[in-house]
């Protein structure tokens, strides 16, 4: 079920209101059908593909805590081979084998190994990921193994987290399915007006920039090159509203009942360096990274060569994780550079620049404009595509002239005056609104009247500058 | 003011009531922007007013057959119900529609036929401007049909806003500004709207004219729909095959395969227009599927002069 459509409009205020006017000892159960509900909108067989990593996670967990030394190490790895090998077959045999086919036929040999014929799960890397951080946060001694099967189900598959994150750890939320919830008119509303700003963000942002986005990428050839430039800085604002915004209505879901979820984005493109922006973009994924892989493959506590080369298997992998393709690959290695080179800035560089607003400023947008040219690979199809978007963009090609607006014939969509207005408005709205209210808007009480003043009008923004075509989010395909 | 849920109520509650505002103001501007699309609507889907032959279609009944030119040949009062757009299901809803304001059917239906309408792609091409029209049980019943909460326009009207897309909310704003859909070298009469009047489509050498074969059983079904009902009513149905720019002579396709096998089948008259070579030249065309208005004037003398045999018949 999309966040953004009618259904969800209708699922919500009943499941939150049931919640809150049923017992206590009912309420998991109350939940995990709702998350059941909410899944199975999309496609209902592949619900027991996540019974089926649950099951594992959760005998897994007892096992792991029951067990010692190497028994402890077997299970875990047991249980680890099991979500990726999930993982694998779902998401990235296809890839594997097309390259393997490709590969032989380079060297005269038709392989011609079967691909699947099957569709993704729904969001299976990230409740994959949120299986794995179980077993082995129980593996590490950080977590007790959860012993009611319904509570560990519904850590896996809490309907707001499910199918795009925040990839939670369980220390934070398993204890909340057993914690008892009494209505809190504060948290609730902080919720509400969180979940109001991630729906403006995407349905009135993000939205309204992949209509131009879309069609500038689909024929970059066609278009000036400011054109392009001006797509791919599209990009980069559509798809923070379009992730920022599912984790804001995500958190805001889940608070309305009570429950507090990690923040996954804190305004990343104020950032004044790549590694900065990587403390604040997609928290919860960039943390599970370190935490699990950078940590275990040594971190920072090995020799520099070393050190280096962890941080690139890292935004290699992290790529990868996004999905099956070469693009994501190229992206992560791209951030992967990014990130040595400004390590190894920060270890010879003689330069520092003062703390003052032009230096801040300058920084800012050096690193947009890089995480910018990354996100060219990352928007599309394949390598060959991204590369002729750059090669198109830096050459200075001239084959139609400059337009801000955009025009798809055959589906009538457009990007006219009206929507550069809008957009031109609403980001500037987003840069103020995201420097006043601190990330996930929770408010305390303290400005009842301003907060209610800007509830209405992001309501009315959202009914009346809404694109609502009911397009998914970009993170769902991963 | 400290109960959470007034305040959620009290937000709700002011955010649509300033939608509705917004909503008001925009559906005036659009409604004053699309004026003769309304007056056509109105005209056909709310007065009963009779006319003895319509001819229903795409844009290319809309913009290519002059009511003017078949009123002054065939002595008849005539009226052109093409929408933009339109393919064979939404045709389907607005001949019904047109039916169910009026006692008594026209004699003739000319049906334009282009490579497309047996599509079915697309139920509506735009939904939206039927909004207006819900007290016709027929588009009303249709619009629920393919899903659209109707119920919610009649009684919250800004949910419509839902459904607007930018192209809307600018020429929203563009109707409070005077400006409107009629441009100074379009003609206008009796449903019928031409492009302009002399505007002429300079045809390149790299300009692909496709011709896609488009029909599907759905879209069968519907013509089939139409049919039945015209032999129920007693109206004389009569398919014209809608002229469309090529280069050279017109590729027999799908649609025009199909056409002639039904009309072979249903005994009916089929007018093709694809070997005119005086109505198939660009000067002729505004753009490549649209007549301009002296190939729409033209083109409906043409017209005129081979319904005139099978009208004179009928009578």
């Amino acid at each position: 079920m999309l966040f953004n459509s009618f259904e969800f409009l209708i699922f919500f205020p009943v499941v939150t209101l049931l919640y809150f006017l049923l017992p206590h000892k009912f309420r998991w159960l109350h939940l995990l059908i709702a998350s059941c509900i909410f899944y199975a909108a999309f496609i209902p067989v592949y619900i027991l593909i996540l019974f089926f990593t649950i099951i594992i996670d959760y005998v897994a967990g007892i096992v792991i805590e029951k067990s010692g030394g190497k028994k402890k190490r077997n299970y875990l790895i047991l249980s680890l081979v099991a979500n990726i090998g999930i993982l694998a077959v779902f998401k990235y045999y296809n890839f594997f084998i097309d390259n393997l086919n490709e590969l032989f036929l380079g060297i005269d040999i038709t392989l011609n190994a079967r691909l699947l014929k099957i569709a993704l799960p729904i969001g299976l890397s990230f409740h994959t990921f949120q299986a794995m951080s179980y077993t082995i946060e129980v593996y590490r001694g950080n977590q007790k193994a959860e012993r009611h099967f319904g509570i560990y189900a519904l850590y896996v598959m809490f309907y707001p987290q499910l199918v795009a994150g925040p990839i939670e750890r369980p220390q934070n939320v398993l204890h909340q399915f057993h914690e008892k919830h009494t209505f809190n008119g504060q948290q609730f509303l902080d919720g509400f007006r969180l979940m109001l700003w991630g729906m403006f963000k995407k349905v009135v942002i993000a939205d309204r920039l992949s209509i131009y986005v879309n069609i500038i990428f689909e024929q970059p050839d066609q278009y000036h090159y400011f054109n392009l430039v001006l797509a791919a800085v599209f990009f980069s604002i559509q798809i923070y509203c379009d992730f920022s915004g599912y984790s804001d209505i995500a958190i805001g879901a889940a608070r309305t009942m009570g429950f507090n979820l990690m923040t996954n984005f804190n305004r990343p493109y104020f950032s004044k360096n790549i590694q900065e922006f990587w403390s604040k973009w997609h928290i919860s994924l960039s943390t599970w990274f370190r935490d699990y892989l950078y940590i275990s493959l040594g971190g920072n506590r090995v020799p520099v060569k070393r050190m280096y080369l962890n941080v690139a298997i890292v935004f290699i992998i992290s790529g990868f994780w996004h999905g099956a393709n070469w693009t994501f690959l190229i992206w992560g290695a791209i951030h992967a550079v990014f990130i040595i080179l400004f390590m190894l800035y920060k270890q010879y560089a003689k330069i520092k620049f003062n703390n003052n607003w032009i230096s801040n400023t300058i920084a800012i947008i050096t690193t947009f404009i890089m995480v910018t040219l990354a996100w060219v690979y990352f928007r599309a199809e394949s390598v060959s595509a991204a590369n002729s978007f750059l090669s198109h963009m830096f050459k200075f090609n001239e084959p139609s002239a400059f337009t801000f607006y955009v025009k798809n014939n055959d589906l009538g969509f457009i990007f006219n005056k009206f929507s550069l207005a809008v957009v031109a408005f609403s980001i500037l709205l987003m840069g103020i609104v995201e420097l006043i209210y601190p990330p996930d808007m929770i408010n305390n009480s303290k400005y009842i009247y301003r907060d209610l003043f800007f509830s209405i009008g992001i309501l009315t923004l959202i009914i009346c500058l809404g694109v609502f075509k009911q397009s998914s989010f970009i993170y769902f395909q991963f | 003011m400290n109960n959470p849920f007034y305040r959620v109520l009290i937000i709700i509650i002011i955010s649509c009531a300033l939608s509705q505002l917004v909503f008001v103001q925009l559906d005036s501007g659009l409604l004053k922007f699309n004026c003769f699309t309304n007056e056509k609507l109105t005209e056909m889907l709310v007065k009963p007013t009779e006319y003895k032959l319509i001819t229903l279609g795409s844009s290319r009944s809309l913009s290519h057959v002059n009511p003017a030119v078949l009123d002054s040949v065939l002595k008849i009062k005539t009226y052109n119900a093409g929408i933009a757009g339109a393919n064979i299901y939404e045709i389907k809803t607005v001949f019904n529609a047109y039916l169910n304001v009026r006692k008594t059917a026209p004699e003739f239906v000319v049906l334009n036929i282009d490579r497309r309408t047996l599509s079915n792609l697309q139920k509506f091409y735009n939904n939206t401007i039927y909004y207006p029209y819900l007290n016709n049980v027929v588009i009303d019943s249709t619009l629920k049909e393919i899903g659209i909460k109707t119920y919610l326009y009649r009684y919250m009207p800004f949910v419509q806003l839902f459904e607007y897309d930018d192209y809307m909310r600018n020429i929203g704003i563009q109707g409070h500004k005077n400006k409107n859909e009629i441009n100074v070298e379009n003609t206008y009469y009796h449903g019928f709207m031409s492009l302009a009047k002399t505007k002429v489509f300079h045809l390149k050498s790299d300009d692909k004219l496709e011709f896609d074969n488009l029909v599907t059983n759905e879209g069968i079904n519907h013509l089939v729909e139409i049919l039945n009902t015209c032999t129920q009513k007693g109206i004389k149905l009569i398919f014209v095959f809608a002229p469309e720019l090529h280069a050279g002579n017109y590729p027999i396709n799908k649609s025009l395969f199909t056409i002639d096998s039904i009309a072979k089948i249903h005994h009916l008259d089929i007018l093709r227009f694809d070997n005119l070579d005086s109505i198939y030249t660009a000067k002729n065309f505004a753009d490549k599927r649209h007549l301009n208005g002296l190939g729409a004037d033209r083109f409906s003398l043409h017209l005129a002069q081979s319904l005139a045999p099978i009208i004179k018949l009928a009578k």
